[in-house]
């Protein structure tokens, strides 16, 4: 048995934990992020390193410093993003710098020159551990099915709470609700237990009355980590929410592990918001950006012009300071922006932002937004 | 047709391989000039913030050609690696749509480089967008791998890469190197980082040209052969995904362990993401190996004079270790 944790994005621990318990490794709740959490992070990574590694390595340093951790456990990849590459300097941060001893776990895939299959073989006989094969694999599927029902539904209810936050005056009610479900979903054992806690938490929020006879529309595209994770982002969502935006998000956990991770599944998952295929992703992107760049570079630029067409009001773009691909879907919503005539607020987050900037920010886009609206609808 | 090729981004022996490729071709081809003040302000106006130095010169660059000539040929740099999925930074697959938000003819093809098939299928498609023939196309192509091919062997002999392309474009050919490894017995200082950096004079203040004054012999990665980095990087749990991160790590691994190698300079652009992986990997074997290494991170805002007292202070700490290595 493994006592693994792994790094904190948003709600994915709830997913990951559902898989763990079933195979029969204790899983440990990765801890939410502090202040100390970035400062540790920031004294130990590179300095031009993502936000996200910064906060992710944190995250782990303070794992590791509960001493109830052995194993840790993420995802590689093959580039040509930097995040492929964090499990290798979490290896080489953590133990040859600070010295933790643990046992690493770095999810490859078998494509040459990164990664082969005896690694992969390695990795499974670590998880089988003292289970019988078939025992496993049952275990394997059911805990998959789980880990998926849930990751869908909490990101399904997510999306509501986004729109519907902008309609009240008084968020904290629909944040309870939220957390609330959350809890419940993260305890649920059986697939029907997940589905009930979701359908109350549903019914719930749709039965607020709206304090507000309209809101603005605004699109949330960027880089995945950023966007998903409310520390990182100075809960950007929710000071927009607060100030009568509704929000819809673009980048999602699930459908990032469908369209990645397992690209090439004989039977298409079924997808939460509905409108993330590759055709649609490079049919929206084509006169601007004309090929994959890494990381969500690509979809920022296809979902902006989606949101476009879509008759939102404007495009909020979330990217950690120095990512490699948003910076280029940056200078392309440049251009993006300028066609269309489409307002796109670009928000580079790193360990130096500060919130009263962001807010004055996001209030100035907020006037604009409203401006734009109140001028079209005198011409019209 | 007469086609831009802009420098920034686009390094040797690539700029060589295209001219000379196109001009067989029968096209006019213009190389942009050194990188200047006027050429830096314009990509620092005209480019994205965060962006890296070399990036918004490229648009720099890029500008100043659009003025002359009828396109700018920038080809999309997916892969100069044997492995397909070692590709270059994100900036670069994306480099061709940046252009075109500052520039309004761009003409680009995917470029995957790493070996002969892919390499020729390339410039095929170069030659069927230009309407060349398959003969025209291959003799073209032939003439522009032998120009290469000697650019990237004068470099590997210590010319900068602006004097290899003289050399081979224009038969200037001169004995005397711009950088060569054997500085006559005096210790030898590395420098490593991308080569659209440290051999761009304007922003890396003559770094190479200033040690050299100094009194040092200087390595660069360009100097070292392909297989002696790829066997220097089998240390990694995997390879960096970009072919010439991997090639930086890759030299300063191999030069730390050189015995006359007496110190490392790594020099990066400021917001490079790419170089935030090198970097450390640089340093933490710099710590295990007991090497010098100093880091000099350049933007458009670097100081000379300030990187003159860090370069003098890194060369008194060098003769220093040395002077007690022989005591």
């Amino acid at each position: 048995m493994m006592k693994l944790t792994l790094p904190r994005m948003g709600y994915s621990y709830i997913g990951f934990r559902a898989v763990f318990d079933v195979l029969g490794h204790e899983f440990i709740e990765p801890l939410p992020l502090t202040k100390r959490t970035l400062d540790l992070g920031v004294k130990h990574a590179p300095e031009f390193a993502c936000f996200p590694f910064k906060l992710t390595l944190g995250n782990l340093i303070e794992a590791l410093e509960t001493g109830r951790v052995d194993t840790i456990i993420t995802a590689g990849g093959i580039g040509p993003c930097r995040y492929g590459f964090y499990g290798v300097m979490y290896e080489k941060i953590l133990k040859e710098e600070l010295g933790y001893s643990f046992d690493f776990i770095l999810l490859d895939p078998p494509i040459k020159p990164y990664g082969n299959f005896k690694r992969v073989w390695e990795i499974v006989k670590k998880w089988k551990s003292e289970l019988s094969w078939g025992e496993f694999f049952r275990r394997v599927v059911q805990g998959f099915k789980l880990a998926w029902k849930k990751l869908k539904r909490v990101e399904e209810l997510e999306a509501l709470v986004l729109k519907k936050r902008g309609w009240v005056k008084d968020v904290s009610r629909i944040d309870g609700i939220l957390k609330n479900a959350l809890g419940k979903i993260d305890r649920a054992k059986e697939l029907e237990d997940v589905d009930l806690a979701f359908e109350e938490a549903k019914r719930d929020i749709e039965s607020i009355t709206p304090d507000r006879d309209e809101v603005l529309k605004v699109g949330i595209v960027g880089e995945i980590y950023t966007v998903l994770e409310p520390f990182s982002n100075l809960n950007t969502e929710r000071l927009l929410n607060e100030r009568g935006v509704e929000i819809e998000r673009s980048v999602w956990t699930t459908e990032f592990i469908e369209y990645n991770i397992f690209p090439g599944l004989p039977f298409p998952l079924k997808q939460i918001v509905g409108y993330d295929t590759k055709e649609k992703i490079e049919e929206y992107s084509k006169p601007y950006l004309n090929e994959f760049v890494g990381g969500h570079g690509r979809e920022s630029v296809a979902h902006t012009v989606m949101f476009y067409k879509m008759g939102f009001d404007g495009v909020v773009h979330i990217l950690p300071f120095s990512c490699m691909p948003e910076i280029v879907a940056r200078g392309i919503l440049e251009r993006v922006s300028k066609e269309l005539d489409f307002p796109i607020l670009s928000l580079s987050f790193d360990e130096f932002t500060g919130e009263a900037g962001l807010i004055t920010r996001l209030e100035a886009f907020i006037d604009l937004l409203n401006m734009r609206k109140k001028k079209r609808r005198a011409v019209a | 047709m007469k086609f831009g090729i802009p420098r920034g981004l686009y390094y040797e022996p690539f700029i060589t391989e295209w001219k000379v490729f196109l001009e067989e071709l029968g096209e006019e081809v213009e190389i942009s000039p050194s990188t200047n003040k006027l050429i830096l302000d314009e990509g620092v106006r005209e480019g994205t913030n965060e962006a890296c130095i070399s990036l918004k010169l490229t648009i720099g660059h890029a500008i100043y050609l659009s003025k002359k000539v009828d396109s700018i040929f920038a080809p999309r740099l997916m892969n100069v690696d044997k492995w397909k999925r070692i590709t270059l930074c994100p900036k670069f697959r994306g480099l061709p749509d940046l252009l075109r938000v500052s520039v309004p003819n761009v003409f680009t093809l995917n470029a995957f480089l790493g070996n002969f098939r892919r390499r020729f299928s390339f410039y095929l498609s170069v030659g069927r967008e230009l309407g060349a023939g398959f003969l025209r196309t291959l003799k073209a192509y032939g003439r522009a791998r032998s120009a290469s091919r000697l650019v990237s062997y004068l470099m590997k002999r210590g010319f900068t890469p602006d004097e290899a392309r003289n050399i081979v474009l224009n038969g200037n050919f001169s004995l005397k190197s711009g950088i060569s490894e054997d500085g006559n017995g005096f210790p030898v200082i590395g420098v490593v980082g991308y080569p659209y950096i440290i051999y761009d004079d304007y922003v890396s203040h003559s770094l190479i040209k200033r040690i050299k004054e100094m009194g040092f012999g200087v390595i660069t990665p360009e100097m070292l052969g392909e297989e002696e980095i790829n066997e220097a990087l089998k240390v990694l749990f995997k390879p960096l995904f970009w072919s010439q991160s991997n090639r930086v790590l890759g030299s300063a691994f191999i030069m730390l362990r050189k015995p006359e190698v007496e110190g490392l300079i790594h020099i990066s652009s400021f917001g490079c993401g790419t170089d935030a992986w090198v970097s450390k990997l640089i340093e933490l074997e710099a710590r295990k190996l007991n090497k010098p290494l100093m880091r000099i991170v350049v933007d458009e805002h670097t100081a000379e004079a300030g990187l003159v007292t860090r370069l003098e202070a890194f060369t008194d700490l060098v003769r220093w270790r040395r002077g007690r290595a022989i005591v």
